[in-house]
C-alpha cells in the first residue's frame, strides 16, 4: 500500500492504462496470440490426427512436405492469380461505379442502395445461387447463351478448368465490388468540388480532372481497401470451397483450401500448419509494405 | 478512484465473459452431452447430431419417434441436423477440442477414420446384451464392426442400383443394359433421343463408392487386409490385377468417348447426378434407393422408374455398394447409456418400419415397393470400402478419375498412379502393410 502512494502521476496514469487494456490484451492473447503460437508451434512438429506414431520435433520436415507437393506450386500460382485479378477487378468496377454514381441524376439514392445488394448476400447464397446459375444443364446462364445462339453448347463454367478459376474471380469480383464503390463515394464527397471546377476552368477535360484531381484524392482510401483485399481474397476459403471446392481436378486449388484439405482430408496437422505459417509470414511482409507505405502517405499529407 | 473502479469493472466483465464462454461449451458438454450423473439441473440429456433430408418422412417419423423415446425414458434428445460433409468436419473440430456429442450419424466411410482416431466407444459388451440384436444379419454386423469390435448400431442400410427410366427405355427400343458392352452399343442413343443414356459422378464421395463397385466387379480391392492386419493395394505387385484396373478406368473413358454419358460428367457430384435422374434429364443411373423422396417432389419424372442390377463386364460379376450406415457413440460421451439406448431405438422395428421401411438394416423390416425389395435383391452382391481411412484414399480415386476424364490421361497409367497413391495415403495414416 506503501508503495501504491509513491508512484508518480506518470506511473498512475500508465498503471490505469494497463488495466484499461487488460482486458483486450487477455482477449488478444487467448483467442489470438494462442493459437497462432500453437500453429507455429504445429508446424514444426510432426502432427497427425489419425497416425498416432508421427509424433515429436519435425524440424522442417512438414514445411518440406508441402514444397514437394505436386499441388503446391499450381495453389501457389492460383492464389496469386485470384488475389490480383479478384482486387484489380474489383477496384476497376469499383471505381467506375463509384464515379457514374457520384454524378447527379434522378433515381441515384435508389441505384446507390441497390448497388450495395451482391455485398450482403452472404458468401454460400452467393456461391451456391451462382453455380445453379452456371450450371450447363439447367442453369439460367447457358440457357440464355445457348437461346440467343451465342454458343452452339452450354459451357461447363465451373466444370470446365479452362474456365473454372476466371469465373470463380468473376463471381467475387461481383460480390465484392460494392464495398469499393461505397468505400470510393464516401471519399469522393469529401473532395472539394471547387478543386474539380478550377481545374475545369482551367480546360481539364473530364479524364484529366478524374486522373489528376479525384484519383490522387482516393489515394488513401485505396491503399487501405486494397491493402485490405488483398488479405481478405489471398486467405478466403469459403467462397471458392462453396463453388468448386478447389476443382476441377486442383483448377482452383488455392493455398488456404490446400490447407483445409491438409488437415481435414488427410489430417496432417502438422503440414496443414507448415503452410499456414508460411502464409501468415507472407502476410506479415505484406503488412510491413503496407504500414511503410502508410506512414508516407500521412507523411507527405502532413 | 471513479477511472480505477470503472477500469476494474471492465476488466472484471471481460473476464467474466470469456469465463462464461468456457463454461458454456463446457456446460454443453456436460448438459449437452447428457452427464446421466446429472448436469447442473440433474437432467438426463443425449446430443444426438442427424443427417436427415428435411421435410422427409425419415424425419417426420424419427421426430414422432424421438418424442415417444423421451416420453418413454425420460431421458431429453437435444438434435441436430446437418449434411453428412458438415457433420464429418464438425465432429473432426469437436473431438480435438475434446466436446463431442453423444450420438452421431455417419457414413460407412467414417468407422476406419473414426476408430483410428479413437474417438469411438467399442460397443461389443453392450451389443451382445441387446436382445434385438438378431435382427441384424452377420453381414451388417460385420459392417459394424472393426478389429473385432462393435462399433456401430446401424441405422438404415441401402445398395445401390441400376435405375432406369423405363418408359425412356421403351421409346428408345432397348431394354435395361446388363453389361458395360450393352451400354457401349447404345452409341446412337444421345442423337436419337435427345438425352444421354447414363451418367457417373466423378467428384465427392460418391465418384468412390463408384468406383469401387466397378473394380469389385473384377475382384479388385481398392486395399487388400495383409496378415500384419494392416492393408495395401497390390495392384502394382500384380500384372493380371493392373491390367483389369485398368479395363476399369478404359470403361470410364469409353462412357465419355462413345457418348454414352455427358462429358459434363467428369465434374458431376452426387447432387448433380441425383438431380439429373431425378428430373428426367438422363435416362438411368447408379444410386440408391432414397431416390424413392424424389417420387413426391418429382411425380411426373419419377413414376416409370426401373430398379436393375449394375451393368458388368461380361469377364467380370455382379456387384454393388452396401452402404450399412452406422450410429456411432463418441468414446468422450458422458452419457453412453442413454446414447445406445437411443441409438438401439432408432434400430427398432417400430421406429425402422416407420421411419426407414425401405432401407432398414433389420432382416424383418421391408415393404414390397421396388424401393425395397428390388434393392434388397441385390444386397447378396454388396461390396464395401475397407476399414482404413479413407480420406487421402478417396481423393487419389477422384484424382485418378480426373486423369482419365479431364486430362485425357491413360487408363493404364492412372490404374498405376492410383495404386501407389493408396499406398502412399495409407502410409500417412500409418496402416500401410510393410
Amino acid at each position: 500500500m506503501k508503495s501504491l502512494r509513491r508512484l508518480t502521476r506518470d506511473q498512475k496514469k500508465f498503471r490505469t492504462a494497463l488495466i484499461m487494456l487488460a482486458p483486450a490484451l487477455v482477449f488478444l492473447a487467448g483467442m489470438i496470440a494462442y493459437p497462432l503460437a500453437t500453429v507455429i508451434h504445429d508446424a514444426f512438429t510432426y502432427r497427425h490426427l489419425i497416425n498416432s506414431s508421427m509424433t515429436g520435433f519435425a524440424g522442417l520436415e512438414n514445411f518440406k512436405t508441402v514444397i514437394s507437393d505436386e499441388h503446391f506450386f499450381d495453389a501457389v500460382q492460383h492464389t496469386i492469380i485470384w488475389t490480383v485479378f479478384s482486387v484489380l477487378g474489383e477496384y476497376i468496377m469499383g471505381m467506375v461505379t463509384a464515379v457514374l454514381l457520384n454524378q447527379k441524376f434522378k433515381g441515384r439514392a435508389i441505384f446507390r442502395t441497390f448497388i450495395f445488394i451482391p455485398w450482403l448476400v452472404p458468401i454460400i447464397v452467393a456461391g451456391m445461387t451462382w453455380e445453379w446459375i452456371l450450371n450447363p444443364e439447367f442453369g439460367i446462364f447457358n440457357y440464355m447463351l445457348t437461346s440467343f445462339g451465342i454458343v452452339d453448347a452450354p459451357i461447363n463454367f465451373l466444370g470446365n478448368s479452362d474456365y473454372a478459376l476466371a469465373t470463380v474471380i468473376f463471381v467475387n469480383i461481383w460480390r465484392s465490388f460494392p464495398y469499393y464503390t461505397i468505400s470510393f463515394l464516401s471519399a469522393m464527397q469529401s473532395i472539394p468540388g471547387d478543386l474539380s471546377e478550377a481545374a475545369a476552368i482551367d480546360g481539364a477535360g473530364m479524364f484529366r480532372r478524374f486522373f489528376s484531381v479525384t484519383l490522387p484524392q482516393l489515394r488513401s482510401v485505396s491503399l487501405v481497401i486494397v491493402f485490405i483485399h488483398v488479405i481478405w481474397t489471398a486467405v478466403n476459403y469459403d467462397f471458392i470451397w462453396v463453388m468448386t471446392e478447389g476443382g476441377p481436378n486442383y483448377a482452383t486449388e488455392t493455398l488456404p483450401i490446400m490447407i483445409y484439405r491438409y488437415s481435414m482430408r488427410t489430417f496432417n496437422v502438422g503440414a496443414a500448419s507448415a503452410l499456414s505459417t508460411m502464409m501468415f509470414a507472407v502476410m506479415a511482409i505484406l503488412f510491413v509494405f503496407y504500414y511503410r507505405k502508410r506512414t508516407k502517405i500521412s507523411e507527405d499529407m502532413a | 478512484m471513479k477511472k480505477k473502479v470503472i477500469s476494474l469493472m471492465l476488466a472484471a466483465a471481460m473476464v467474466a465473459s470469456l469465463t462464461a464462454c468456457g463454461s458454456s461449451s463446457s456446460g454443453s458438454d456436460s448438459s449437452g452431452s447428457g452427464d446421466s450423473s446429472g448436469s447442473g439441473d440433474g437432467e438426463n440429456v443425449v446430443e444426438l447430431w442427424t443427417c436427415w433430408t428435411e421435410g422427409a418422412v425419415t424425419e417426420e417419423e424419427s421426430l414422432k419417434q424421438i418424442e415417444a423415446f423421451e416420453e418413454e425414458t425420460g431421458i431429453t434428445v437435444n438434435q441436430t441436423n446437418f449434411t453428412y460433409d458438415m457433420l464429418h468436419e464438425k465432429i473432426l473440430t469437436a473431438a480435438a477440442g475434446g466436446n463431442v456429442p453423444d450420438l452421431i450419424w455417419g457414413l460407412p466411410e467414417y468407422v476406419g477414420e473414426f476408430y483410428n482416431m479413437g474417438i469411438l466407444e467399442d460397443l461389443t459388451d453392450r451389443f451382445n446384451e441387446w436382445e434385438d440384436k438378431d435382427a441384424l444379419s452377420e453381414a451388417v454386423v460385420n459392417a459394424m464392426t472393426i478389429d473385432g469390435k462393435v462399433v456401430g448400431i446401424p441405422y438404415e442400410m441401402t445398395v445401390r442400383a441400376y435405375l432406369t427410366h423405363a418408359d425412356d427405355l421403351t421409346a428408345a427400343g432397348i431394354e435395361a443394359p446388363a453389361t458395360w458392352e450393352d451400354l457401349m452399343a447404345q452409341t446412337d442413343y444421345y442423337s436419337n433421343n435427345g438425352k444421354y443414356l447414363s451418367e457417373i459422378a466423378a467428384t465427392g464421395v460418391r465418384s468412390a463408392q463408384e468406383l469401387i463397385v466397378y473394380l469389385a466387379q473384377y475382384d479388385l480391392e481398392i486395399a487388400t487386409a495383409q496378415d500384419d492386419g494392416k492393408y495395401k493395394n497390390t495392384w502394382n505387385d500384380n500384372a493380371d490385377e493392373l491390367e483389369k484396373a485398368t479395363k476399369v478406368f478404359q470403361m470410364y473413358k469409353d462412357l465419355i468417348d462413345n457418348g454414352i454419358i455427358d462429358p459434363n460428367c467428369a465434374n458431376y457430384g452426387w447432387e448433380e447426378t441425383d438431380e439429373n435422374f431425378a428430373t428426367g434429364i438422363v435416362s438411368s443411373y447408379v444410386t440408391g434407393n432414397w431416390l424413392a423422396e424424389r417420387e413426391e417432389s418429382n411425380p411426373d419424372t419419377m413414376a416409370d422408374v426401373a430398379v436393375n442390377p449394375i451393368p458388368y463386364p461380361s469377364d467380370g460379376h455382379q456387384a454393388t455398394y452396401m452402404e450399412c450406415k452406422p450410429l456411432f457413440i463418441l468414446a468422450d460421451s458422458k452419457n453412453k447409456d442413454g446414447a445406445f439406448q437411443l441409438a438401439t431405438a432408432f434400430c427398432s422395428y417400430d421406429w425402422q418400419s416407420a421411419a426407414f421401411a425401405d432401407r432398414s438394416p433389420r432382416s424383418d423390416v421391408s415393404t414390397d415397393s421396388k424401393w425395397s425389395k428390388d434393392f434388397q435383391a441385390l444386397a447378396d452382391t454388396g461390396i464395401t470400402f475397407p476399414p482404413v481411412t479413407l480420406g487421402g484414399i478417396t481423393q487419389a480415386m477422384q484424382d485418378a478419375l480426373a486423369m482419365v476424364l479431364q486430362e485425357g490421361e491413360d487408363p493404364a497409367a492412372a490404374a498405376e498412379w492410383l495404386g501407389n497413391a493408396v499406398n502412399d495415403a495409407l502410409a500417412e495414416s500409418g496402416e500401410l502393410s510393410e
